[in-house]
C-alpha cells in the first residue's frame, strides 16, 4: 500500500480491522452469527508480519531478537527455565504459571510463526545455515596467494603497528559517525584517504611490494576479521601470485556459438591464455 | 549505564564545558527536560538546543538533528528531572540484606534497593519498581556473570521473596518488596558508581573511596588513597610541578 502511494497510485486503503486487532470490537448483540464472524475475524486478523519477513525488514529482526532475549530472561528469572526448555517439556509436566507464560509468549510474539509454506522454507534454510553464513568444512588456505619471498620480523612488526593504527582510525571514525554530530565526512572518501596515507607509510617501511603482500596476507588471514584490507592494498600482487602458481595459465569462458557451456541463453567455451612474468600474454 | 543523580547540575556542567557526553541524544533530551522544568517555551527550547549543538561542534549539520531535537522537546514533559543528592538506605533494609548468605545476592539486592529509592525520589509513582535491564543492574552491582546466571540470580531473590516481577512476558521490571522506611536511616548513598563495592565497603571489606573522584574500588595496598586513573593524573601533576621547580 505504501509502495503504491509512493508511486502515485491511488489505492483504496485496507479496512483497519484487517490488520489491527484493536479495531475488532466484540458485537453488542448476542447473535450467534455475528459472534462467530467476530471470532473468525479475531483468528485471521493480519496484525503481524510472518516469521520469514524478519530477514527482509531489519527493524522486525531487531524487535524479534529483543523479544526473544527479554522473554528468555524473564522466563529464567521467574521459572528458572528458558522458553526453549519449557517448549521442549511435555505439556502435562508444565505448571499452570508456565503454561500461562508460554501462552503469552506466543500471543505477544512480534512475528507470526505459524507453519505456513514460507516459514517452513525459512526454517529449513536456517537449519542448514544457522543464523549466518555456514562455516566452510576446511579452513581456507591463504598461502596459495603468497609469493613466499620471506621477510624479517622487524619489517613485519613495523607494518603491523601501522595496520593497527589504521584499524583504530577506522574504528574511531565509525564511532564518530554514530555518536558525534558531525556528518560532513563521507565514509568512502575517508576510507580511501586513510588507505592512501597507509600505502605511503608502509612504502617507507617495506619497499618490496611482494614482501609487503606476504606480510599483509599473514597479518590479515591469521586474525578473525575483514580481509578487505588485503584486497585494497595488494590485490595486484595476489592475482599475480595466483597466476604464477597456476603456471601462468589463465582460464575463462568466452562467447562461442558452438561452446559447451550454456549460461542465460548464451553459449560459451573455456579458453586458456598464458601470461608470462612480465605480463605479456598469448593464447 | 551511568546514573545521574542531579541532572540539572550535570547539564550546567555540560553547558559550561561544551560537552555532549557519551550519548549526544541523551544529552539533548536531558537539556530539553531541564528547560521544561524551568518553564521554557518550546520554540526557545529548540533554539537553545541548536545553539548548544553549534557551540559544541561548529560543523554540526542541524538539518540532520531536527527530528532528534523535535522528539526530545516533545518528550520533555513526560518524566520529571532527577534532582537528588543521594538516597538513604534504612537499618531495616540493611538488616534484611545482611541475612542473605550469598555475597553476590547481597550486592545485587543492595543495588536494587538503591535504584528503587532513587526512582522513587525522582518520581513517587515509581512505587518501588526498577526498570533497568538485568545487565545494567549487574554492572552497577559489580557482578560479572553470564546472562543466564544473571537471570538465575534474580530468580534466587524472587524465590526468597525479596523481589517480585512484572507479569508481562516482555517486561523485565523488578519490584523491591523489602523497602522499609519505618526504621531509622543508616547509609547515605550519594554516588551510584560501583554500588556493589560500596555495599561491601560498608560491610567492612577491603574497599576504599578514591579521594579525588569518589569511586569505590578494591584496596590492593595498605595506604591507597586514589584509584588507578586519579593516581596516574596525580603522579603526572606532581612530576610537572617538580620539573617546573627544578628549572625555576
Amino acid at each position: 500500500m505504501t509502495i503504491d502511494k509512493t508511486k502515485g497510485i491511488i489505492a483504496k486503503p485496507m479496512p483497519r480491522c484487517w490488520h489491527d486487532r484493536m479495531a475488532l470490537h466484540r458485537p453488542d448483540s448476542d447473535d450467534p452469527e455475528e459472534l462467530a464472524r467476530w471470532e473468525l475475524n479475531c483468528r485471521i486478523v493480519a496484525d503481524k508480519k510472518p516469521y520469514f519477513m524478519r530477514y527482509i525488514y531489519p527493524q522486525l529482526m531487531r524487535d524479534y531478537n529483543n523479544y526473544i532475549n527479554t522473554a528468555n530472561e524473564k522466563a529464567l528469572s521467574e521459572h528458572r527455565l528458558s522458553i526453549d526448555e519449557m517448549l521442549a517439556m511435555p505439556p502435562e509436566e508444565l505448571t499452570e504459571e508456565q503454561r500461562t507464560c508460554l501462552r503469552y509468549y506466543q500471543a505477544k510474539m512480534p512475528v507470526g510463526n505459524h507453519d505456513c509454506v514460507m516459514n517452513r522454507i525459512c526454517r529449513k534454510v536456517e537449519a542448514v545455515f544457522g543464523n549466518g553464513i555456514a562455516e566452510p568444512d576446511e579452513p581456507f588456505d591463504y598461502t596459495v596467494m603468497r609469493s613466499n619471498i620471506g621477510y624479517s620480523s622487524y619489517t613485519y612488526y613495523a607494518v603491523e603497528r601501522l595496520f593497527k593504527q589504521y584499524l583504530q582510525k577506522l574504528k574511531r571514525f565509525a564511532m564518530d559517525k554514530n555518536n558525534i554530530i558531525s556528518t560532513q565526512d563521507d565514509p568512502v572518501d575517508y576510507r580511501a584517504s586513510l588507505l592512501a596515507f597507509f600505502v605511503r607509510e608502509v612504502a617507507l617501511v617495506c619497499n618490496n611490494s611482494f614482501q609487503m603482500a606476504d606480510i599483509i596476507l599473514d597479518m590479515v588471514y591469521r586474525r578473525n576479521g575483514t580481509k578487505q584490507f588485503a584486497w585494497d592494498m595488494v590485490s595486484h600482487e595476489i592475482i599475480y601470485n595466483l597466476l604464477m602458481s597456476h603456471g601462468g595459465k589463465l582460464s575463462f569462458p568466452r562467447a562461442d556459438p558452438d561452446g559447451d557451456i550454456e549460461f542465460m541463453g548464451e553459449r560459451y567455451s573455456m579458453t586458456q591464455m598464458e601470461v608470462d612474468a612480465d605480463g605479456y600474454y598469448s593464447e | 549505564m551511568d546514573i545521574i543523580l542531579n541532572e540539572r547540575n550535570w547539564m550546567n556542567e555540560a553547558l559550561e564545558s561544551l560537552s555532549l557526553g557519551k550519548n549526544p541524544y541523551e544529552t539533548i533530551g536531558r537539556y530539553a527536560r531541564v528547560m521544561h522544568a524551568d518553564g521554557v517555551p518550546k520554540d526557545v527550547m529548540e533554539r537553545r538546543i541548536e545553539e548548544f549543538l553549534l557551540r559544541c561542534d561548529s560543523r554540526v549539520n542541524l538539518v540532520m538533528w531536527q527530528d532528534a531535537i523535535k522528539r526530545a522537546i516533545a518528550k520533555a514533559g513526560k518524566y520529571p528531572i532527577a534532582e537528588v543528592d543521594g538516597v538513604w538506605v534504612t537499618e531495616g533494609e540493611l538488616n534484611t540484606i545482611s541475612k542473605i548468605e550469598s555475597k553476590m545476592q547481597r550486592k545485587l539486592l543492595f543495588t536494587l534497593v538503591c535504584l528503587a529509592k532513587f526512582k522513587m525520589a525522582v518520581n513517587p509513582d515509581a512505587a518501588g519498581w526498577v526498570n533497568y535491564g538485568y545487565k545494567d543492574i549487574c554492572n552497577l552491582a559489580n557482578i560479572t556473570i553470564s546472562s543466564k546466571r544473571r537471570a538465575l540470580l534474580i530468580n534466587d531473590l524472587y524465590r526468597a521473596g525479596y523481589i517480585s516481577l512484572s507479569k508481562r512476558i516482555d517486561n523485565t521490571s523488578i519490584h523491591i518488596d523489602i523497602l522499609d522506611d519505618s526504621t531509622p536511616n543508616s547509609l547515605f548513598v550519594s554516588d551510584f558508581r560501583n554500588l556493589g563495592n560500596r555495599y561491601l565497603m560498608h560491610c567492612g571489606e577491603k574497599f576504599f573511596e578514591c579521594q579525588s573522584c569518589g569511586i569505590v574500588i578494591h584496596r590492593t595496598a595498605n595506604h591507597q588513597t586514589f584509584c588507578k586513573q586519579c593516581a596516574e593524573d596525580r603522579h603526572r601533576q606532581l612530576a610537572n610541578e617538580q620539573y617546573k621547580r627544578s628549572i625555576a
